[in-house]
């Protein structure tokens, strides 16, 4: 028995082992912040960096010995689950983190703070994004978002003379904390109709608490759960909306990214907006699958059948969009106009959830993955702008940038153009993964949707031509020259070259994130049926293009 | 014997299309300062590329032959792995109409960069302008010489990026607005087309299963109805048959290399243009009229936007204005023979029961007359040389849309003329304007006249040109708008009248703007002193006067590139018409088959 316990325990834990590492160096951050004299603390940095990289090693270990074998394995008791979809989102986390940290690094010491617990912080809350990503359990879920959550609160109030900055970090923490509530009452309804806070559990048992006559305790006139059930995923809904700044709970978003530190509204734009959508997935493609498509009722005793989420999600996506890019117009802050730009990512990420076939899952992933290296990228550069003196957070500092530094505005406008979805940039493959998915359905409404979409992205390019127009046409308006510090040209040659490659060969990635989007649990949908017949009755539907796809074959009433 | 080429191991349409690329990335590494190393490095480079496109035509001896004529059909192919996990293929090879447009961008290439000499040094960032012009050609080179969907859009789009830069920091006085409207009006375009090329890339595996013998059936036809040889009637084009032939096998899930399954994971599509070009028939038995018609739209208003067509046209004077004058030439010479390219390779072969739709055919048709007449009518009222110029070739890509929609063989080979002719003259025209403008910084027409007197030379070459545009006999656009009107008349013989007013319209304006500008006395005193073309401003313009007269002349060898790939449009959108006439009788003999 002790001997069982033993094996299970060593089993589980070299499975959090990237976690592991993260978690003594983050300790140890803490710890070195203490010892070092004020004007070294800069080796806490290198130090986390190296934090990272050993946690990128063990996790490319862990995938290599354990996850590309093929099936999943979950530990302790079926709350942790390591497959292809947790391995990518970990490594966008940890990538994420890198670059952060390298673009971290000067930008503080020209603020004048640069000290340990910002590095130890930003570890403790990619340890929460790990978690996200390979949860299946409610419980392990909410506690991870709330440990990043909490550590990325404290970090956008970081600077804590610059009152921008509080006022970010309080409205960031009292929205989030409301939401965290919403999205608790969600899982607490959920716990309740099903029975278990198991993803997989609770995946099993929708399908009977889903049905319009379930009747549990035999009741004359059955409760119709189903009310219950859209209500509770509503509220989750809207909790991980919260997270991602999705139209209408998108507010925060440009307050938090103005006034938090530079760094961290870089690190918070991708890291924090990619791990929710990570947990976004797993609530929703994991666990809540049945509740995609119409709820079948019941026409005999009168029991109308219900929208599901693909519809909810449908809707704030096409809003997301559509606000995100046309708020992103009119503003003359870059971080703010970035901060609508990223709303509207969040709105073309969603329509790979939407799609609900391989094509959009890898388009999902993939995204998520592109977009953290192109934001990243993008908010280097506005950090490269900070000089003695200089905020460099509007546009006009962007003025006559390509006199002062050719290299950085090349990159910049390598990241723009990739932002826009423009090719050979890595933005593009994005891009194209996510209208294949909405196509591929072959669903009209779907089909609009992808219409909405892709214009959209023309809006979006008249803001990131505006940086451009700034950088190349417009003459200079102030002579202060700009330099790169080593780190953080090394991260951004790192991220150019990134967004380049993929755009060019994006075979290995787009390999990678197929493996995501076929992780066993995330179960497709086919709209094919219900929708409107095709001209010629007699082919049968066909196969679809894309392999491997699984079409469920759910029961869907025609309209 | 197809063309096929290589040098060092890479197929020259590998060269043609990245070796500009190449010189930009060679530029990087300049230092900016040191501009005539970088001006003297572009002008060298831009004619090596046009040297290297030569072979296309000429041949490299050795056993390495040029462009078969008789064979037609997709030559110098290559074709190798890209991104198998989407079907994407690194696929080239050009036809015969894409042959003479690349010739044609190589052509324009060189003198737009010439052109741009004394302009560029005035303006000044002349590194940045020689990179952004390299690229641009390499954008323009690889979307002719695509033969996958997914590549062309690649170039499509990328294309855009560099002209962005071209007008909006070396253009004129309102550049910044009209960069934007120019990029933003094709943006939309060509993101609408990949929507409709999605959506191709998934009806393709399901079109191929249902369809199976009728599409190799066609892809069979395709490839055979460009033989125009008639010793070889009967062959097959074996290159292009085979890319259909392997996309179909990846239809099917088969790796037409290994005979294996493809591995999981890998797309069972293909976004090859032959094959997309084979199931274009029959889309229409399998997923209805309605969908064909949507994606006619899709693609169509992708092109019609970069034609320009009437109701999209509004950029296009914005930004010829304002762009440079090298920055002119290729938007007139090459970047508005992208839409009408993207008409007669995609629109109408693929879509081929879209484009005979009547309601289809009527607006398209309707639409290009308008272009015609309206084009005509604001060009004659223009008071500014370069907006009369572009509004002119709206006028006449109005013509080139009448000639495509005429789907007959005299209306799409004048069509395909009138794309090079237009490339030709308007090339030289915008060049002549940038002559003016250089001498006295403004297009205002009435700032000039008497200049034949003052400037001789010039006088001489822009009557040679304007004539030549107006469709003087003997001259290129003669040919062109004939073939494109006995089209139009073998149409429907109220559409050949209609262009034909056109013409007269064509032939005031230009004339009037001849006059105002070089007869009469020198009324302003600052035309006075004006400077003649000196040899460089001269000879750049022999190989297009060369081309004017050869082609007015003797337009056969053009034609007999062009005629293969018009007889395959022809052969698709109306399979009927070799069967009334004994011009083609293999196609005809294909179809009783």
């Amino acid at each position: 028995m002790q001997t069982d316990f033993q094996t299970i325990a060593t089993q589980a834990m070299q499975f959090i082992m990237p976690e592991g590492i993260l978690t003594l160096f983050a300790c140890a951050a803490l710890v070195l912040d203490v010892m070092l004299p004020r004007d070294r603390k800069r080796f806490v940095a290198w130090v986390s960096l190296l934090g990272v990289g050993l946690a990128f090693a063990s996790l490319w270990i862990l995938y290599t010995s354990i996850v590309s074998k093929g099936t999943p394995r979950t530990a302790f008791f079926d709350m942790i689950v390591l497959d292809s979809y947790a391995v990518v989102f970990k490594s966008i986390f940890l990538i994420g983190a890198a670059l952060s940290i390298l673009l971290s690094i000067k930008y503080l010491e020209i603020e004048g703070e640069q000290r340990g617990e910002y590095y130890g912080l930003i570890l403790f809350s990619v340890i929460g994004m790990m978690f996200m990503a390979s949860s299946v359990d409610l419980l392990a879920l909410f506690i991870s978002l709330e440990l990043m959550a909490v550590s990325v609160y404290i970090l956008v109030g970081y600077f804590r003379r610059d009152k921008k900055s509080n006022e970010a970090s309080m409205k960031y923490f009292l929205l989030g904390a409301f939401s965290s509530g919403v999205l608790l009452y969600g899982i607490s309804m959920v716990y309740g109709l099903t029975g278990s806070t198991n993803l997989a559990k609770i995946a099993a048992a929708l399908p009977i608490v889903a049905s319009a006559n379930f009747n549990p305790f035999g009741a004359a006139a059955p409760p119709d759960m189903r009310y219950l059930l859209l209500m509770s995923m509503i509220l989750m809904a809207a909790g991980m909306f919260f997270k991602v700044a999705a139209v209408p709970f998108h507010m925060w978003a440009p307050d938090a990214y103005e006034g938090a530190p530079t760094s961290i509204t870089a690190f918070m734009s991708v890291g924090v907006k990619a791990a929710s959508f990570a947990m976004f997935g797993r609530l929703f493609l994991y666990g809540l699958p049945d509740l995609r498509g119409s709820l079948a009722g019941d026409p005999a005793s009168g029991i109308p059948s219900l929208p599901g989420w693909a519809l909810l999600l449908g809707i704030v996506s096409a809003i997301t969009i559509v606000w995100g890019n046309l708020g992103a117009l009119t503003q003359n802050n870059t971080k703010r106009l970035l901060a609508y730009s990223s709303i509207s990512h969040a709105g073309y990420v969603l329509l790979g959830l939407i799609a609900g076939n391989q094509t959009g899952y890898t388009g999902f992933v993939i995204y998520l993955f592109i977009y953290t290296i192109m934001n990243l990228g993008v908010f280097g550069c506005i950090i490269a702008l900070r000089r003695r003196g200089i905020v460099g957070d509007r546009m006009e500092d962007l003025n006559g940038l390509m006199k002062k530094a050719p290299g950085l505005t090349v990159m910049m406008t390598i990241f723009l153009l990739s932002l826009g979805g423009i090719p050979p940039t890595a933005g593009f493959i994005g891009k194209f993964y996510l209208f294949a998915g909405l196509i591929e359905t072959g669903n009209p409404w779907l089909v609009r949707l992808a219409i909405l979409a892709v214009l959209m992205s023309v809006v979006s390019l008249y803001y990131y031509i505006r940086f451009i127009r700034a950088m190349y046409i417009e003459g200079e308006t102030e002579p202060q020259p700009v330099t790169l510090a080593p780190s953080l040209r090394v991260a951004l040659v790192a991220a150019a070259i990134l967004v380049i490659y993929i755009g060019v060969f994006p075979q290995r990635l787009i390999d990678l994130t197929q493996k995501a989007a076929t992780s066993p649990g995330l179960k497709t949908y086919s709209y094919q049926q219900g929708a409107t017949k095709p001209a010629e009755p007699a082919t049968p539907p066909p196969a679809r293009g894309m392999p491997g796809e699984r079409d469920r074959q759910t029961a869907t009433p025609p309209r | 014997m197809p063309g096929r080429i290589q040098i060092f191991g890479i197929g020259i349409l590998s060269w043609v299309t990245w070796l500009p690329a190449v010189g930009a990335i060679v530029l990087l590494f300049f230092n900016r300062a040191k501009n005539n190393s970088i001006r003297g490095f572009a002008n060298m480079w831009i004619v090596l590329c046009f040297l290297v496109s030569v072979p296309l035509v000429t041949g490299l001896g050795g056993g390495r032959p040029g462009y078969d004529r008789a064979y037609g059909g997709l030559q110098f192919i290559e074709d190798h792995d890209w991104i198998p996990l989407i079907g994407a293929r690194y696929q080239l090879g050009v036809d015969g109409l894409a042959l003479v447009l690349v010739m044609l961008t190589t052509l324009l290439g060189v003198l737009s960069i010439i052109c741009s000499w004394a302009y560029i040094r005035e303006k000044g960032r002349e590194k940045e302008y020689y990179i952004m012009m390299l690229l641009l050609q390499s954008g323009m080179l690889g979307a002719f010489v695509s033969a996958d969907l997914f590549l062309f859009f690649i170039f499509w789009e990328v294309m855009l990026v560099p002209m962005y830069f071209l007008i909006g920091i070396w253009g004129g006085k309102n550049r910044l607005y009209s960069a934007i409207k120019f990029f933003l009006y094709t943006l939309v375009g060509s993101v609408v087309m990949l929507l409709a090329v999605l959506k191709l890339f998934f009806i393709f595996p399901d079109v191929v299963k249902a369809q199976r013998p009728a599409v190799e059936a066609t892809a069979r036809q395709i490839a055979s109805s460009s033989i125009a040889d008639p010793e070889r009637r009967g062959q097959v084009n074996e290159g292009m048959l085979n890319l259909a032939l392997d996309a179909m096998k990846r239809a099917d899930g088969i790796d037409p290399q290994t005979k294996q399954p493809l591995p999981s994971g890998y797309a069972h599509s293909s976004f090859n243009i032959t094959a997309m070009t084979a199931i274009g028939p029959h889309i229409k038995t399998v997923f209805g009229l309605g969908l064909v018609i949507w994606l006619f739209i899709g693609f169509g208003l992708s092109f019609a936007i970069k034609v320009p067509m009437f109701p999209f046209h509004t950029w296009l004077p914005d930004a010829h204005y304002d762009a440079p004058t090298a920055g002119s030439v290729i938007l007139a010479g090459v970047l508005l023979k992208m839409g009408t390219y993207g008409f007669m390779r995609f629109s109408l072969p693929i879509f081929p029961d879209a484009a005979t739709d009547s309601r289809v055919r009527t607006w398209m048709v309707t639409l290009a007359i308008i272009g015609i007449i309206y084009g005509a009518l604001v060009a004659m009222a223009q008071k500014d040389v370069k907006k009369l110029v572009a509004y002119s070739s709206v006028s006449h890509l109005g013509f080139v849309m009448l000639g495509l929609f005429a789907f007959n063989p005299n209306g799409i080979n004048g069509a395909v003329m009138q794309m090079i002719n237009h490339g030709i003259s308007t090339g030289a025209l915008f060049m002549l304007a940038g002559i003016l403008y250089e001498r006295r910084h403004t297009y205002e027409i009435s700032e000039f006249g008497g200049l034949a007197s003052v400037m001789p030379t010039f006088a001489t070459i822009f009557l040679i040109v304007t004539l030549s545009s107006l469709g003087l006999p003997l001259m290129n656009n003669f040919i062109g708008e004939f073939l494109t009107i006995r089209g139009a008349f073998e149409a429907r013989v109220s559409w050949g009248a209609f262009a034909a007013v056109g013409i007269i319209l064509g032939a005031a304006y230009m004339l009037w703007l001849y006059q105002r500008v070089f007869f009469g006395q020198v009324t302003n005193k600052a035309n006075e002193g004006l400077k003649d073309l000196d040899a460089r401003e001269a000879w750049q313009f022999a190989p297009l006067i060369f081309l004017i007269f050869w082609i007015g002349i003797y337009p056969k060898p053009l034609l007999s590139y062009i005629e293969p790939q018009t007889n395959v449009v022809v052969a698709q959108v109306q399979p009927d018409y070799f069967k009334n006439t004994t011009q083609r009788p293999q196609v005809a003999e294909e179809q009783q088959k």
